[in-house]
């Protein structure tokens, strides 16, 4: 029996062909697992989507009314009883877009936190990698945000509000968002294991987090030090970013664009690399 | 003695634990965390900037003349200024994503000399910790993070580059080290000393094989060139013109200066653990680094902030390497946890020099300043201050105020000038020229508010001319 090529032996032993064989067949093998580990995501976010709604008298229309109210009691308390302005955009359109996007944000960490911890018996049965658990409930929020920003487009069209064609970056900017939001739902997923505590804490600071995001107010008004170190909050220049491109047409602060981008790569790869380290303690602790 | 008590010695490591998820996302948290430094130093008007201001002002003639592109920080052309060629490579992109493509890419390219450390260190058979410390000694390394930090520059991108060569000798991968060679030229002048020292590095590795043979003529070829061909000041960068040594120092710099030397400490700390002693060759190459630093009268090479300076740092890694190859790196877990929180420590203490240097010091009226930088004609030659210059975007047109020449203003010229800010490399007298022709006939006030003024030039000197 010929000796298997591994990949991780010294060059020296390996011939140029061999190294191409190799090289073909790894690649082959990692993309038809890709493929299966997606599939079962999809599969996860899905049944996530509709365990969620399924018994309940309201449905998918839940996913809607959320963000309605939340902006219909933050659209009260900044916009009557506060007056914040958001000139030239109505206030209602403004919060409801910030608040539409923190949502995704905020939901998909929410969902992530439990995602390990929740699915003990699952994870006792078959082999997958645990990855794919808060990846899926990522992707299930993301499910609920499709609706919310349904909502969010009648709500521009009632109030007349112009939008311009750099719209049609936000899925670009939106994969930014749904990278950082999976970076930080590795994070807490696999810290929530460790620590229950998590899970509490998670919802203490998202709270803070959203009042140091430009979610409610805008930015432009602030004083330039101030804004900067708002901006210099990964979400506060997703958010600043997504406004952007809808009503200005333009990214108003363009450099803030980088700090969003080298931090979401950040955060990514920093939250797979903590979920790998304490992923063999899952076992042991669970 | 228990195992348990004692870092894991001499065992199989898996590639993964080397060059996993954790390398990748401790190269993307210095990416992250030095693109948001610069970006929050640039967005409160306290970057230098003079730099950035003449690769942005450079790159944005490029794009609109090509070779006859000329600096108006230097006299002549772009390329003539350091022989970077590396300028018109980036000109085209950072003329589409502004000054952020700058701040990245550096921070990328010095991010990625980690991984090349990690192989030096996983090829010495270090385990993966021992590994990311080097790293991390490298990453953290004061030269590199001031280069890095504040401001833009073609030659600390140096430092990874030369890494890369040393792992492409270390393999014996000729075209990998050529194409590495033929890289550093790109950066200019400024890394000339840095390519002499490499071609030694090379000798003293390999002998007088193909490889130093080559290496020795291309940069030979190339210092011709410049020295010749480009008339750029070569020799200024390779040889010390010794001038008085200044005994000036300060908290600050004792602080970094301890950190330039931890390579030392660390080999030292070897010696003592091992109860062995090995003088590895290499340390040739730093001190003749350090002594041209030192020996030089050139500001630029004697400051420990200075982008001139990180050239060094690989020279400084690489006989650390070599010794725990020797020596073997194994130290109780106690000296470890040392060891992280002095690397702890040096980002508190970068963190308070950001603080000290950015922070305290930021003007009061940068709501004035952005507001008159939006009544700046973009289709005028702009003068401005060092802080001011990068705010000013990718325009050829931009010309420090440490370059105004009374007698060659353009016709039209305007001028951004904060009242409350004085730029140390502008002469007393330009202030006093500003101020006098602010009082004269033919200036029309564009902008005036808390201290920070905008006006036109319009009455020409008899000798103006393009700048």
């Amino acid at each position: 029996m010929s000796k298997s090529i591994r990949m991780d032996e010294p060059s020296s032993e390996r011939s140029p062909s061999g190294i191409r064989v190799a090289w073909t067949e790894r690649w082959h093998k990692n993309i038809h697992q890709l493929g299966i580990w997606a599939e079962l995501t999809r599969n996860l976010a899905v049944r996530d989507v509709e365990t969620r709604y399924k018994h309940s008298m309201l449905g998918l229309y839940w996913a809607i009314i959320n963000p309605l109210v939340t902006a219909a009691i933050f659209g009260f308390v900044f916009g009557v009883i506060f007056h914040a302005s958001s000139k030239p955009i109505p206030y209602v359109v403004f919060m409801l877009t910030g608040i539409t996007f923190w949502n995704f944000f905020a939901n998909g960490v929410m969902s992530a936190v439990g995602s390990i911890s929740g699915n003990a018996a699952l994870l006792a049965k078959i082999y997958f990698p645990r990855i794919v658990l808060p990846t899926a409930s990522v992707l299930a929020r993301f499910i609920d945000f499709m609706f919310s920003l349904l909502v969010l487009i009648v709500f521009i069209f009632i109030y007349h509000t112009p939008i311009y064609w750099s719209s049609l970056w936000i899925p670009v900017i939106l994969v930014l968002q749904v990278f950082f939001t999976l970076g930080i739902g590795y994070l807490v997923a696999a810290l929530n294991v460790l620590y229950r505590d998590v899970n509490q804490l998670v919802g203490l600071i998202l709270l803070v987090w959203m009042y140091f995001s430009p979610v409610m107010y805008p930015v432009t008004n602030l004083k330039p030090s101030l804004r900067s170190i708002l901006l210099m909050n990964p979400m506060g220049s997703l958010l600043q970013m997504e406004r952007d491109v809808i009503f200005t047409g333009h990214l108003q602060y363009p450099l803030f664009a980088w700090v969003a981008l080298t931090w979401t790569v950040f955060v990514f790869f920093g939250g797979i690399s903590l979920f790998r380290r304490i992923e063999p303690l899952f076992a042991e602790v669970m | 003695m228990t195992e348990s008590v004692w870092i894991r010695p001499q065992t199989e490591y898996r590639n993964e634990e080397y060059f996993g998820a954790g390398m990748w996302s401790r190269i993307f948290a210095y990416m992250a965390l030095v693109v948001s430094a610069q970006i929050l130093r640039w967005s409160l008007y306290v970057s230098h900037g003079f730099d950035l201001g003449f690769y942005q002002q450079a790159l944005a003639a490029w794009v609109h003349n090509g070779f006859r592109a000329q600096s108006t920080y230097f006299h002549g052309g772009v390329l003539a200024h350091n022989g970077a060629w590396l300028m018109p490579v980036l000109a085209y992109p950072a003329a589409v994503f502004g000054t952020g493509f700058l701040f990245v890419v550096e921070s990328l390219a010095v991010a990625l000399g980690y991984i090349p450390i990690i192989k030096l260190a996983k090829m010495a058979k270090l385990p993966p910790s021992q590994a990311a410390l080097l790293g991390t000694l490298y990453l953290l390394n004061p030269l590199l993070i001031s280069g890095n930090l504040y401001d833009f520059h073609v030659s600390v991108l140096a430092a990874p580059l030369i890494l890369w060569a040393l792992l492409s000798v270390r393999e014996s991968r000729l075209a990998a080290f050529m194409t590495a060679l033929l890289l550093l030229t790109a950066l200019g002048d400024h890394v000339a000393l840095a390519a002499i020292l490499l071609v030694l590095l090379v000798v003293m590795m390999k002998g007088i094989k193909p490889l130093a043979l080559v290496s020795v003529v291309v940069v030979g070829i190339w210092l011709i060139v410049l020295q010749n061909y480009l008339k750029t000041p070569v020799m200024s960068w390779i040889l010390p013109v010794t001038g008085q040594v200044s005994v000036h120092t300060s908290l600050r710099i004792l602080l970094y200066g301890a950190w330039t030397v931890a390579p030392f400490v660390l080999t030292l700390l070897m010696f003592l653990k091992n109860r062995r002693f090995y003088l590895s060759p290499y340390w040739l190459l730093p001190l003749i680094g350090l002594a041209t630093h030192v020996l030089s009268s050139s500001p630029a090479q004697t400051s420990p902030f200075d982008q001139n300076s990180t050239l060094l740092v690989p020279f400084l890694i690489w006989p650390v390497i070599d010794t725990a190859a020797h020596l073997g790196m194994s130290w109780p877990r106690r000296d470890h946890v040392v060891m992280k929180v002095a690397l702890i420590g040096m980002i508190g203490i970068m963190v308070l020099d950001f603080y000290h240097s950015a922070w305290r010091v930021r003007p009061q009226n940068t709501q004035a300043l952005t507001a008159a930088l939006s009544h700046v004609s973009s289709r005028q030659w702009v003068y401005a201050q060092n802080n001011i210059l990068p705010h000013l975007g990718m325009s050829a047109r931009e010309i420090p105020l440490s370059r105004l020449n009374p007698q060659r203003i353009p016709k039209g010229a305007e001028i951004i000038w904060d009242t409350q800010f004085t730029d140390k490399t502008t002469p007393a007298w330009v202030y006093a020229y500003l101020n006098n022709r602010l009082h004269s006939h033919g200036v029309r006030i564009i902008f005036h508010k808390a201290g920070v003024l905008v006006f036109r030039l319009l009455s020409d000197h008899p000798h103006s001319s393009n700048p």
